[in-house]
C-alpha cells in the first residue's frame, strides 16, 4: 500500500481525538544545531478544517487495526473499515517532511492496539526516540498512551514526548464497562497516576538540578556542536512530559448528565494534574455498531461544556454552582453558563467595576480573566467610565445590567427585570444548532 | 526660531530605522509637533518649509549622547515600540514618539494607562502587528528546490499585511536552523543559507516555486483529518483569513469540503451496521494477558 493511501486512512481514523494542542511545553529552538524544530509557548496553528478545527500537529494512528472492541471507535476489532499501517520510519519522515515545509508543529501519535498494549506502546516510543535521536527533532510530540502498557515503556514515552494523554473515554465506570469490555477504570485510572508523579518528580529534580542530562542531539553530530550550543541544550534538560498529560471524554455515547461529566472532569483535574480534559460530541462514524444509533453530534452541548470547564479552571467556579444532580442536571443549551448563573444569582449585581474584587468582576457576564486584569490595572490611574470599557473592546449590551460605574449606575430594576434572558439572548441563537 | 525639522524614512521602515532619529530628537529637546515623520514619497509641504531642516539620517547615527546624558526607557516600551512600528501607518513614527517624549518627560507610568487614547492606538498597532505576525508563523509554506550534490532549498511567498518581515525572520531561523530557506514577501525577502541570515529587497510571486511533490500528501492529510459531521465554517474562517488562502496548497479543498459534508454526513447515518468479519476470538483478553506478564 502507498504511503498516500495509508495517510487517508490513519488520518481518517484519529480526527476524532480533538485534541490538537502544541503549548505549554518547555521552550525549546534547533539554534546552533544541523536539525531542525522549535516549540512556542501558546502553540501555532497552521491550518483550519471546515470543521473549525486547528491543524496544529500532524495527528494519525500508527496503525487502525484494533484488538479491543469499543463500541464509540471507528476502529473497534468488529468493525469494517479499511485496515492500514504505518511503519515507524513512515511516520518518522512523514513528520519531518510536513515540519520543513512549516505545515506542522510536531506530531500526535496513537495507535490502535496490536499484539498487546507492550509491543504497541513500544511501536509509538520508536517513532518517538527515532525522531528526537536520528534526526534531533525539537518540535512538539504528543503520544497517546496505553494505559495497560507497563511503566518502563510509559517512563520512556515520557523521556521522548512533550505530552503524554490516556483517554478516560466515558464519564462512568458502568458506560466503560458496557461500552469499552476490553478497557479497565482502574488500569486506567493507575496509568494517570503514574503519569502525574513522574512528571512532578522531574519538574522537582530539574529544580534541585539533579535530572539526568537528555538531549535531543544527533547522536553524530555531538562532536560539531560548538560551545554556545552545547550550554544551551545543557540548559535546557528535558522534562518528563513537560506539557504535562490531557484527556478525552466523548459527550453523547451515553446517558450521563452534565453534572457527572463536570464532577468527573473536575476529580480529573485534582486528582491527576491533568493540563485539559477533552470533550468530544458523539459523532457519526464509518461502519457504526448497532449498539449506538447515530443523531448529529451534539455540538453544543459540547460547547456549553468546555464553557463550564473554562469556568471551573479561570473564574473560580464550583461545579456545584453551574449544575447540580437535583434541579439542573444539564446546563442550558440556551445561554451560557455563566449567564445562566447571573441570572440566577441576582443579588450580588450591580457590581461597582471600580471597586469590587477579581474574583467578583469574574463573575460579570462579559468579562473574561484579561478583561478582568486591564480593569483593575486601569482604574489605578482614574475611575473608569462607560466610555473606557468602550475603549477596551467590552460588549456594553452584555455587561451594562450587571455593572455600576462612575458615570452609570442601573436603575435596580433592571437586573429584576422579567425579560432579562430574553433581552440577552442572540434571537437568532435559537435557531443555530452550529455555531 | 524653532529647531524644527522634518525626517524622510522609507515606506516599510520599522523601529530600527526610526530609533536613531528618535533619540536625536529627543536629545536635541525637539518637542513632537515639531518633528515632521515622512514614511512616503509624496512631497509634502514641510520639505519646501524654509524653518523646517532635514534631520539625515548620518547626523542621527553620528550623534552619540555622552554617558552623563542617557535618557532611560522603560523596557516595556521598546517592546511596544518594535511592534507598533511595523504597523503600516502614516503616522506610527509621529504617534510613537509622542509617546517616547511623554514616557521621558510627562508621565513615566503612562504605558499601563491603556485607556489613554496615544497608548490605545499604539496598542491596537501592536496587537495587529501580533497577529500579522502570528500568521506568518502559520501560513507560510515552503516548497522544497532539489539539488543534485547539494542540499535542498525550501522556499516561500507569503504577503504580509505589515512590515513584519524582520521581526519574524528570528523565529524561523531558530525552528529551521538546521535547512536553508528563504521567505520571498512583496517588500523584503529573507535568506538563511549556509548559516548566516540575509535581507534582500521585495519581489514578486513568480520567483517563488508554484508547487512541490508533499502538497499531494498535505492535502490528503487536509481532506481526511476533516469531519464532515462538525461543519463549522464560521470558526474556520475567523482564525484563517480568506485573505491567506490563496497562497495555502489545501485551500482547493475547501469549497468542495464545504458542499459535500452534509451528504457524507448523512451518508454515515442511515448505513445500515454491517456485521463483523473479523473473528471475535481475536480480541484481547484482559486476563490472559495480565497473567501473562
Amino acid at each position: 500500500m502507498e504511503v498516500i493511501e495509508k495517510l487517508s486512512i490513519l488520518a481518517d481514523a484519529a480526527k476524532y481525538d480533538a485534541s490538537c494542542a502544541s503549548s505549554g511545553t518547555q521552550l525549546r529552538d534547533s539554534k546552533g544545531s544541523s536539525s531542525i524544530g522549535s516549540t512556542t509557548g501558546m502553540g501555532i496553528c497552521h491550518s483550519y478544517a471546515p470543521d473549525g478545527r486547528c491543524i496544529s500537529l500532524l495527528k494519525i494512528l500508527l496503525t487502525n487495526l484494533c484488538i479491543y472492541d469499543c463500541v464509540y471507535c471507528v476502529n473497534r476489532h468488529s468493525s469494517n473499515v479499511h485496515r492500514a499501517r504505518f511503519t515507524t520510519k513512515e511516520v518518522v519522515d512523514l513528520t519531518i517532511s510536513f515540519y520543513k515545509r512549516n505545515y506542522i508543529e510536531g506530531l500526535f501519535l496513537s495507535s490502535g492496539i496490536i499484539q498487546n498494549p507492550n509491543y504497541t506502546m513500544e511501536q509509538l516510543v520508536t517513532v518517538a526516540k527515532s525522531l528526537r535521536e536520528d534526526h534531533g527533532f525539537r518540535g512538539y510530540i504528543h503520544l497517546k498512551t496505553i494505559p495497560d502498557a507497563d511503566e518502563s515503556l510509559i517512563h520512556q514515552a515520557g523521556i521522548y514526548a512533550d505530552r503524554l494523554s490516556i483517554n478516560i473515554e466515558l464519564p462512568s465506570t458502568e458506560s466503560l464497562i458496557s461500552l469499552a469490555p476490553e478497557k479497565n477504570v482502574k488500569s486506567i485510572r493507575s496509568s494517570m497516576g503514574t503519569l502525574k508523579s513522574h512528571i512532578e518528580e522531574s519538574k522537582e529534580e530539574q529544580s534541585s538540578k539533579k535530572v539526568s542530562r537528555i538531549t535531543y542531539v544527533k547522536k553524530e553530530s555531538k562532536k560539531a556542536l560548538t560551545k554556545n550550543a552545547v550550554r544551551k541544550t545543557k540548559r535546557s534538560e528535558k522534562l518528563f512530559a513537560p506539557a504535562g498529560q490531557s484527556t478525552q471524554m466523548i459527550v453523547g455515547a451515553d446517558s450521563s448528565n452534565d453534572f457527572k461529566i463536570l464532577t468527573t472532569s473536575h476529580q480529573l483535574y485534582k486528582s491527576f494534574g491533568m493540563r485539559r480534559v477533552y470533550y468530544s460530541a458523539f459523532s457519526p462514524i464509518p461502519d457504526a455498531s448497532k449498539q449506538l444509533p447515530l443523531t448529529e453530534p451534539p455540538l453544543l452541548r459540547e460547547h456549553r461544556i468546555y464553557q463550564a470547564d473554562w469556568l471551573m479552571r479561570f473564574y473560580g467556579f464550583q461545579v456545584s454552582e453551574l449544575v447540580n444532580t437535583q434541579t439542573q442536571p444539564m446546563l442550558d443549551l440556551d445561554i451560557d453558563p455563566k449567564l445562566n448563573w447571573a441570572l440566577r444569582n441576582r443579588d450580588i449585581f450591580p457590581i461597582d467595576i471600580n471597586r469590587a474584587d477579581r474574583e467578583i468582576l469574574l463573575r460579570v457576564p462579559g468579562l473574561g480573566p484579561r478583561n478582568v486584569q486591564r480593569i483593575l490595572q486601569s482604574r489605578a490611574f482614574h475611575r473608569l467610565s462607560l466610555e473606557d470599557l468602550k475603549r477596551m473592546r467590552l460588549s456594553l449590551k452584555k455587561i451594562k445590567p450587571f455593572i455600576s460605574t462612575a458615570d452609570y449606575h442601573p436603575a435596580s430594576s433592571l437586573i429584576d427585570h422579567e425579560n432579562l434572558k430574553a433581552k440577552l439572548v442572540d434571537p437568532k441563537q435559537h435557531q443555530l444548532t452550529l455555531f | 526660531m524653532t529647531n524644527a525639522c522634518f525626517i524622510q524614512l522609507d515606506e516599510y521602515a520599522t523601529y530600527e530605522d526610526w530609533y536613531p532619529y528618535a533619540r536625536y530628537c529627543l536629545h536635541h529637546h525637539i518637542v513632537p509637533s515639531d518633528v515632521h515623520w515622512q514614511n512616503d514619497n509624496i512631497d509634502d509641504l514641510f520639505c519646501n518649509d524654509s524653518n523646517s531642516q532635514q534631520l539625515t539620517i548620518e547626523q542621527a547615527q553620528n550623534f552619540k549622547p555622552g554617558n552623563s546624558n542617557q535618557i532611560r526607557v522603560n523596557r516595556n516600551f521598546v517592546i511596544l515600540a518594535r511592534y507598533s512600528c511595523c504597523f503600516l501607518h502614516p503616522d506610527r513614527f509621529a504617534v510613537m514618539y509622542r509617546i517616547l517624549w511623554r514616557v521621558v518627560h510627562e508621565d513615566n507610568l503612562l504605558l499601563a494607562d491603556i485607556t489613554d487614547p496615544d497608548i490605545h492606538l499604539a496598542n491596537r498597532w501592536a496587537k495587529a502587528v501580533g497577529r500579522d505576525r502570528h500568521k506568518m508563523k502559520a501560513f507560510v509554506r515552503f516548497k522544497e528546490i532539489k539539488f543534485a550534490n547539494e542540499d535542498p532549498h525550501y522556499v516561500a511567498w507569503f504577503e504580509p499585511e505589515h512590515a513584519i518581515v524582520k521581526l519574524t525572520s528570528d523565529f524561523f531561523r531558530d525552528r529551521f536552523y538546521g535547512m536553508d530557506w528563504s521567505i520571498l514577501t512583496p517588500y523584503l525577502c529573507v535568506h538563511w543559507v549556509k548559516g548566516t541570515l540575509t535581507f534582500t529587497q521585495g519581489c514578486d510571486k513568480s520567483q517563488a516555486p508554484q508547487e512541490d511533490a508533499l502538497e499531494d500528501l498535505w492535502r490528503t492529510y487536509y481532506l481526511n483529518i476533516f469531519n464532515p459531521a462538525r461543519l463549522k465554517v464560521k470558526a474556520m474562517c475567523a482564525e484563517m483569513p480568506k485573505k491567506y488562502w490563496h497562497n495555502l496548497p489545501e485551500s482547493s479543498l475547501i469549497d468542495p469540503l464545504i458542499k459535500q459534508a452534509e451528504r457524507a454526513k448523512q451518508a454515515m447515518i442511515e448505513k445500515k451496521p454491517t456485521d463483523p468479519l473479523l473473528p471475535s476470538k481475536t480480541k484481547f483478553d484482559r486476563e490472559k494477558w495480565i497473567n501473562s506478564k
